[in-house]
């Protein structure tokens, strides 16, 4: 409200009067209520311009002039809106029954939200949902109790439409709607779990909305439904004007009204003919004229009356109202379709016209863009976004699939299962008669539609064809209503179900992409999950569903129990009470890490290498694999932790000699130290987590203390009762034990330190056969001084042959600059001229830099790189000549990570993978729009079935390709296998793709390939094998992944926002922040060897240094590698069918 | 669409969500299936006309896009567009 004040308040018209420009009254206070006063009017149009919610009314009125200073006056003194409640409305009684203690007195109302609740039963404006512009809040959240979160988020933008759909309000002035989405758009994405029945009923309710009874307070209660239909006889009015009738204005609470009895009558029911030859009531005198074709000409007939309280029905009503939305669906859809697909061959025609007007034109700098806006001017373009933007809802699968899938959902008799169906008979699905309303409107929406339609059909002139779609497209926004209703609830079963179509999906709760935590309990989804799944716990698994799973002692662990403690608590009758480890781990969730057995009895027990080497393959699974292994025990202390500091810093020595006439030392090297410095944070997730994460922090503490040794040994006794044993010798009769604080320290706490594939040990079995001069010439090491190869043809023939071999290969493959070096360098070696020499070694410079205007890189020979770029090369990428890139051939390749387009299956189905994939490149083809060149690759995962032998479609971009594949299938491979002579080499690429697809038959060929490799290896290989090699062996006593060295200091933060376990013997933190120096061991000196070429690389990161560095464990076919693969196996999902022309 | 395909369409549908009902009943939907086709045979035929009579075809559509054009709905859409992205719609000059 805007106040003026007239100069002289006698004479209105003394201050403004007549605008000059149009005639009209400025103020006009004379003619009440009018509209005409154009300083008002003005007001209202720059209020709507300027967007706001709330506009200014029309005209102007006289009102009261409140001035400063004097009592506040009853606010209809203003001419202002009631802004409260008035006492003794139905408003006003719901807001006293929703008071605070009445909300928590009654439990059953603690199930919804208070506000939410108040707003859904008092009328008017509801601010708080903007863009709602006259929407009151009992159409904007429907009275379904059971699920009013799931509504507010779907309700609301369901009714947002249909404020659209009534083109009545849509053609008059269509700028002013459109106006509205600046405020209406709901852009929370509202997700709520919600079970199949409350979805049926959430859509039952809405349904009976947008049939018409909008003012319905409560579906379920039948009175209410009555109330409307009496209405509605009470106006008396076609079924053409249902959206006019309002709430009877007597109804006081939920009460059924006292109507007027003529209501009742037969004659005044809606559409019966009242007068004309066709009356049933001829003659009467009250009948109205009837003629044929008119909207009373023919009647739905009367389904309420007093005595009928819709009992009696049956399911078929529900499907007959299916069935009309089934049909006007599929009619609507049809037309729809034969009329664009007649515009789409004008489009196309007008497109090409305009394509080849931008080609002509001189100026083709944006001539991309401009083909590509094109479209836009399509008609189907503007039909299809209008269509949805201002009647069909939008939604998250195919409109069509949702429409399906809500048929199904609230028309279909599929139901939860028996537990999780509500008992209340008084929901709104089975609200007695409710169907029969819907049913009801679905006719007549049915019969409106129809008419429209075959309008189209007799109109003949164009101005009659216009009129007859204007009037269709009307009819379309009564149908979109209901329909929109159906794709909601439809789109949020396809949500439950990932999008599945497949029908009997509906109650199934399938994987979703979003619900993490229904991934499998894998290692490889350690990090992308939250909570454990509890229909595929495998043995190992512990904890409950709500168990979180990445607890800190989620990663598995090796502790050892040597079998000696176990014996001391026997022998103090320790079993059942006071000091027991065994009982302490074996009792708990420790049980599962805990190693022990006959073989740890006695002093220097440790966990053997074998067992070591599993447990590494498993933790090289986990997300960082972070671990500690004490070389002492080879206890394996793993975390699943947040790292929060983790620097490297090597500091090389050197010894400065000061010369004369240089004013720099000579710096000669002496040493390198590393040092790491590793900060972490460990936090337990449950009580048992913590208890094992406290053992785990005292074994982590006594990595700064020795090994003591076992002590002197004191005993007493006759000489005669001596065995000589210290063990199970039962015949000794003294007294013999350790005499205390006899130990000494035995053995420094040596560990390895794993931290991702970052920090790990350099050493690998190719590095230090290197230190052995193998490879270099002249090195023949033959074990125990003669060959062992069962099938040797003569090891020193081998050599030869292999040598000259390597020749041939390098001179294949070697760089051309290498040649051209030999050469003149032969040359100049040959003259004894200085200046014949300096002229060969200049021709040799210039001959360098022509040839290297021709190499790859300047050196590079074209012969041994090309074919491996034209591999790696896009195959859409034009080579000029032709394509010849991309990846021919049968060919292993990895399928990079996708979770969030995934990979369409030739089938259609859609699949996800936050780990890389092997697969087999089969053949090209083309992508859907057939203009790139894509791959099908067969994927080989054993281990999940879901994707297992799939032919996936795949882009280049997509394949990551595997440089041991490429090598091998390349000329460059062949000739150094050829060269080599190398038999282990041959049988390894042979049954590579056997192993590389995982599963028992690649541990069989696993096995094969090494009983093959005894007969066929190289001397120098089997020279190198821990059996023969005494250094080989003393590297494997000690071996493990991670980085050798000891830990020079821990820092334990205790009070760092950690709460305290408050139980007995446990009042402790819960976490801590542990901060520790590790100083390195190499278990290989790094630097460069004799040749020149990296000897023990630090960083053993990413697939090319896989192959220059390689593992600790000389594995073949790596098994670590496996079970990484394996442990990332149930990431890959299937999702949806994606059609060429379906939204996702 | 011609009319088997249009039915079948329906039928596919129908079979669905009858599933669970009693044979009576599903006699009865399919009386009522019946009763509906016929209401709209009419209608259907009209489909069938549409999609046979290429000149009724292009008339339709003619008065559809004119509909378009006239009731201006790509202007509409645009100025939809550039509100909810609260930008200045480049096509209009600073003074519109």
């Amino acid at each position: 409200m805007i106040q003026y004040s007239l100069q002289d308040p006698s004479n209105p018209e003394s201050d403004l009067d007549i605008d000059s420009h149009t005639g009209a009254p400025l103020i006009d206070l004379e003619n009440e209520g009018s509209e005409k006063g154009l300083v008002g009017n003005f007001l209202q149009y720059t209020s709507r311009q300027a967007g706001n919610f709330y506009e200014f009314k029309k005209g102007n009125q006289e009102t009261y002039a409140g001035n400063r200073g004097e009592d506040l006056q009853d606010q209809d003194k203003f001419l202002a809106e009631p802004p409260f409640v008035p006492q003794g409305t139905v408003e006003d009684s719901l807001m006293e029954q929703y008071s605070n203690s009445r909300y928590f007195d009654n439990p059953a109302t603690l199930e919804d939200d208070l506000p939410t609740k108040i707003i859904n039963k008092v009328s008017g404006e509801v601010p708080i949902f903007a863009g709602l512009q006259g929407r009151n809040s009992n159409e904007l959240l429907g009275g379904v109790k059971d699920n009013n979160d799931y509504l507010v988020g779907h309700t609301v933008r369901a009714l947002k439409r249909n404020s659209r759909f009534n083109m009545d309000e849509v053609y008059p002035d269509p700028d002013l709607k459109i106006d509205e989405n600046r405020f209406g758009f709901v852009k929370e994405n509202l997700e709520f779990d919600s079970s199949l029945e409350a979805l049926k009923n959430a859509g039952a309710s809405q349904l009976l909305k947008a049939s018409g009874y909008m003012k319905v307070i409560d579906p379920s209660n039948p009175n209410a439904v009555l109330i409307q239909e009496l209405s509605i006889l009470d106006e008396n009015t076609g079924p053409e004007n249902e959206s006019k009738v309002n709430m009877p204005s007597n109804v006081e609470g939920l009460e059924v009204p006292k109507i007027s009895a003529e209501a009742l009558l037969g004659m005044n029911a809606t559409g019966v003919p009242k007068d004309g030859e066709k009356s049933v009531r001829a003659g009467t005198g009250v009948e109205i004229p009837y003629e044929e074709g008119s909207s009373n000409s023919s009647s739905f007939g009367v389904i309420y009356n007093q005595a009928i309280k819709f009992e009696d029905i049956t399911p078929t009503h529900k499907i007959k109202t299916a069935l009309r939305m089934i049909t006007l669906y599929t009619l609507i859809k049809s037309l729809y379709k034969e009329i664009i697909e007649e515009l789409v061959k004008e489009d196309i025609e007008i497109i090409k016209d305009d394509l080849k007007k931008i080609a002509a034109s001189p100026n083709t700098t944006n001539a991309g863009k401009l083909a590509l806006g094109l479209c836009r001017k399509s008609k189907k373009f503007t039909a299809n976004n209008y269509l949805f933007e201002n009647f069909l809802t939008p939604t998250d699968f195919s409109y069509e699939e949702c429409f399906n899938r809500g048929i199904n959902v609230i028309f279909g008799k599929e139901t939860d299962a028996p537990e999780k169906v509500s008992n209340n008979i008084n929901s709104i699905y089975n609200s007695p008669g409710f169907w029969l309303a819907i049913s009801n409107s679905a006719i007549k929406k049915t019969f409106r539609f129809k008419n429209a339609f075959e309008n189209l059909d007799i109109a003949s002139s164009g101005q009659g064809q216009k009129e007859a779609i204007r009037s269709i497209i009307k009819e379309f926004g009564n149908v979109a209503k209901i329909a929109n209703i159906i794709a909601i609830i439809g789109e949020k079963s396809l949500h439950h179900t990932n999008g599945s179509t497949d029908v009997n999906d509906i109650t199934k709760k399938v994987a979703n992409v979003r619900d993490v935590d229904q991934l499998d309990n894998i290692p490889g989804n350690r990090v992308g999950k939250s909570r454990r799944k509890k229909d595929s716990d495998g043995a190992g698994e512990i904890g409950s569903e709500t168990t979180l799973f990445w607890e800190q002692s989620a990663v598995p662990s090796a502790y050892l129990l040597p079998l000696n403690i176990v014996r001391a608590a026997s022998d103090l009758n320790n079993t059942y009470s006071r000091v027991n480890p065994a009982r302490g781990m074996l009792g708990s969730r420790m049980v599962r890490n805990t190693y022990t057995g006959l073989g740890t009895d006695g002093s220097g027990a440790r966990i053997p290498n074998s067992v070591v080497k599993i447990l590494e393959d498993r933790l090289d699974a986990e997300y960082v694999p972070f671990y500690i292994q004490d070389l002492r025990t080879n206890e394996i202390v793993s975390f699943h932790a947040f790292l929060t500091q983790l620097t490297d810093s090597i500091q090389p020595q050197f010894n400065q000699t000061q010369g004369y006439g240089r004013i720099d030392p000579v710096q000669t090297y002496q040493s390198t130290t590393r040092s790491i410095q590793v900060g972490f944070t460990l936090y337990s997730t449950n009580r048992e987590d913590f208890d094992e994460m406290w053992y785990k922090i005292n074994k982590f503490v006594t990595l700064m203390y020795p090994q003591w040794t076992q002590g002197s040994i004191v005993e007493t006794g006759e000489a005669d009762d001596k065995s000589l044993g210290f063990g199970f010798d039962q015949q000794f009769k003294g007294s013999r034990f350790v005499q205390p604080f006899t130990q000494t320290v035995g053995a420094t706490p040596v560990v390895r330190l794993r931290v991702g594939d970052v920090i790990k040990s350099n050493y690998s079995r190719f590095a230090l056969a290197r230190t052995f001069g193998i490879g270099d010439q002249g090195v023949k090491a033959n074990p125990m001084g003669k060959s062992t190869n069962l099938l040797s043809f003569g090891s020193d023939f081998m050599r030869t042959w292999r040598d000259i071999g390597l020749t041939a290969f390098g001179a294949l493959v070697g760089s051309p600059q290498d040649l051209l070096n030999s050469a003149a360098g032969a040359a100049a070696g040959a003259v004894d001229n200085l200046l014949l020499k300096a002229g060969i070694n200049a021709a040799a410079d210039a001959g360098a830099a022509l040839l290297a205007e021709i190499l790859i890189n300047g050196f590079a020979s074209p012969l041994a790189v090309i074919e491996t770029i034209r591999k790696l090369k896009d195959p859409n990428i034009s080579d000029g000549a032709g394509r010849t890139s991309g990846i021919s051939g049968i060919t292993y390749v990895y399928i990079n990570p996708n979770m969030i387009d995934g990979y369409q299956s030739e089938e259609g189905e859609r699949f996800y993978t936050s780990k890389r994939v092997l697969g087999v490149v089969q053949k090209e083809a083309k992508d859907e729009l057939g203009n790139k060149v894509i791959y099908k690759v067969k994927v080989f995962d054993p281990t999940n079935e879901s994707i297992n032998k799939k032919i996936l479609l795949v882009r280049h971009e997509d394949i990551w390709n595997d440089p041991t594949e490429t090598f091998s299938k390349s000329v460059l491979g062949i000739a150094y296998l050829v060269a080599g002579l190398d038999a282990v080499g041959l049988t390894d690429s042979l049954l590579g793709a056997v192993s590389k697809k995982g599963g028992l038959g690649a541990i069989a060929t696993d096995l094969g390939a090494e009983v093959a490799s005894l007969f066929l290896e190289n001397p120098e290989s089997a020279f190198m094998r821990p059996e023969v090699n005494p250094f080989t062996r003393a590297f494997h006593s000690t071996r493990g992944r991670g980085l050798a060295g000891v830990v020079k200091g821990v820092t334990f933060n205790w009070l760092e926002d950690f709460p305290w376990e408050t139980d007995h013997n446990a009042r402790a933190p819960i976490g801590c922040n542990i901060t520790f120096s590790f100083d390195v061991i190499h278990d290989l000196p790094p630097g460069l060897d004799h040749t020149g070429y990296n000897r023990a690389p630090l960083y053993n990161v990413g697939e090319v240094m896989r192959n220059v560095a390689g593992d600790v464990y000389d594995d073949r076919f790596s098994r670590s590698e496996r079970k990484f693969r394996e442990g990332g196996k149930s990431v890959v999902t299937p999702g949806k069918v994606i059609t060429k022309s379906g939204k996702k | 669409m011609n009319k088997n395909s249009f039915v079948d369409e329906i039928v596919v549908q129908k079979n669905i969500i009858v599933e669970n009902l009693t044979e009576d009943e599903k006699k009865e939907v399919d009386i009522y299936l019946d009763e509906i086709l016929k209401e709209m045979s009419d209608s259907i035929k009209f489909l069938e006309k549409l999609r046979l009579n290429d000149e009724k075809r292009k008339n339709i559509a003619g008065a559809f896009k004119s509909e378009i054009e006239e009731q201006k709905w790509l202007e509409k859409l645009s100025k939809t567009f550039y509100d909810r992205a609260d930008i200045q719609d480049p096509t209009k000059t600073q003074k519109e």
